[in-house]
């Protein structure tokens, strides 16, 4: 089976606690483009997302969504874990393989996120914003993902965080990646689709 | 494969270093079997024909114990999303935790209860059926334990809930745990089929609660 190219969202209506949030909203994304989400809180950007990766049962429509990694609310970092423990445990489970004169991926993704001074500290020791950029480096590492999905990326990250996310996801659409942001603050993103969910 | 073997290793090293590993559980049931004979007396023909239930239940209660950790934590900082996104299925993700709370935070209890059997006055022979018992009944008590810290995962006072769903489905292998003992004890040549009731609870629930919990896990991701 072909893996679907684009991002296809049609006449979705998604609901969170019995109560609908959104109705009839279709979504067309190619290979390449950003979308940004934006939108009073409580207005269904989290549940969307959840829905786009397929982690909340929409009440309608369809989604017909490529391969995709998604950064969550929550980092999915253990306190007792060092950082290079955490960023090898995500290769692995990708499937990749380092040493004898590959190059590294594990290093490779940390010095994109600018943490490659960090490998050594545990995640309980990272501040919020080092946490959040250990997360999106980790990201970088779901080669088969043409779509991210991507909840708050930049809240917690200073503007060399925000530099570094940009410069990230504008890599990844260069290569033919999709990329979803639901956020508050402003991304500055080029050419990036703007979505505003309303309550 | 590889995905499987990383994930376990990681589990391994997060149950026996990040959430307190072996420690509580055993704490906690060397702790009751200490705490039983004052209770009941010292009579020895009492304490040795008590031995048996006691430390099966002293075991049932210490699987009890990391419970409320095995996916509790997953589900509020999104670890849990992570696996589900993730090549590995929530199904073997659950037989994995179980196997890695086993092997990482139940192991001494089968030791513990052959030394507190022997304590008891049970002579080697029987500790030593009675402790294999033990080690037949763990997946079985994990494998429950996690399907109810599953179902629990992420609810205010998950440990209660936790401690009522899981205690009447662990029943049979207190039953079957005991029976070895008493068994052996009593040289009723029972204590095989008792041992081989456990093992066989343990694999019925290695079967069937993989699927349950990821179910459960499943529903709590909603």
């Amino acid at each position: 089976m072909s893996m679907p190219a684009a991002l296809q969202v049609s006449n979705l209506a998604l609901s969170r606690g019995g109560r609908t949030l959104l109705r009839g909203l279709s979504i067309m994304l190619e290979a390449g483009e950003a979308l940004v989400l934006t939108g009073p809180n409580g207005t269904g950007k989290t549940t969307l997302l959840r829905a786009i990766a397929g982690l909340v049962r929409p009440d309608e429509g369809d989604i017909i969504a490529p391969p995709l990694a998604y950064l969550g609310h929550g980092e999915a970092l253990k306190p007792s874990e060092t950082v290079i423990d955490a960023i090898s445990f995500a290769a692995r489970l990708h499937g990749h393989v380092w040493g004898d004169g590959k190059g590294d991926v594990r290093m490779d993704a940390l010095n994109a996120m600018g943490l490659s001074k960090r490998v050594l500290h545990t995640c309980g020791q990272l501040s919020a914003g080092q946490k959040r950029r250990l997360a999106i480096a980790r990201l970088t590492l779901q080669e088969e993902a043409r779509l991210w999905l991507m909840d708050e990326p930049a809240a917690p990250l200073d503007a060399a965080g925000r530099a570094l996310l940009a410069d990230l996801v504008a890599d990844f659409r260069k290569g033919g990646g999709m990329v979803i942001a639901a956020t508050h603050t402003g991304l500055g993103w080029t050419d990036a689709q703007a979505l505003e969910l309303r309550p | 494969m590889k995905a499987l073997r990383a994930v376990f290793v990681r589990e391994w090293r997060l149950a026996s270093a990040g959430g307190g590993g072996p420690a509580g559980p055993a704490a906690f049931m060397l702790a009751a079997l200490a705490l039983v004979p004052l209770a009941i007396g010292p009579d020895p023909d009492i304490l040795r024909a008590a031995a048996p239930g006691v430390i099966a239940f002293a075991a049932l209660l210490a699987s009890l114990q990391g419970a409320e950790r095995m996916f509790g934590d997953d589900l509020s900082d999104g670890t849990l999303e992570l696996y589900a996104l993730s090549p590995v299925s929530l199904t073997a993700l659950s037989a994995i935790k179980a196997a890695a709370y086993v092997s990482a935070v139940l192991w001494p209890a089968p030791v513990i209860g052959f030394v507190a059997a022997m304590a008891y006055g049970m002579d080697g022979p029987s500790a030593g059926a009675l402790s294999l018992g033990l080690v037949l009944a763990l997946p079985g008590l994990a494998l429950v334990s996690g399907f109810a810290g599953a179902l629990a995962a992420g609810v205010k006072r998950a440990g209660l809930l936790i401690a009522l769903i899981a205690a009447p489905l662990q029943v049979p292998l207190l039953v079957f745990v005991a029976g070895v003992g008493r068994a052996a004890l009593e040289g009723t040549g029972l204590a095989g089929a008792n041992l081989m009731l456990a093992g066989a609870f343990s694999l019925a629930a290695l079967a069937l609660a993989p699927f349950g919990m990821a179910a459960a896990l499943k529903g709590r991701l909603e």
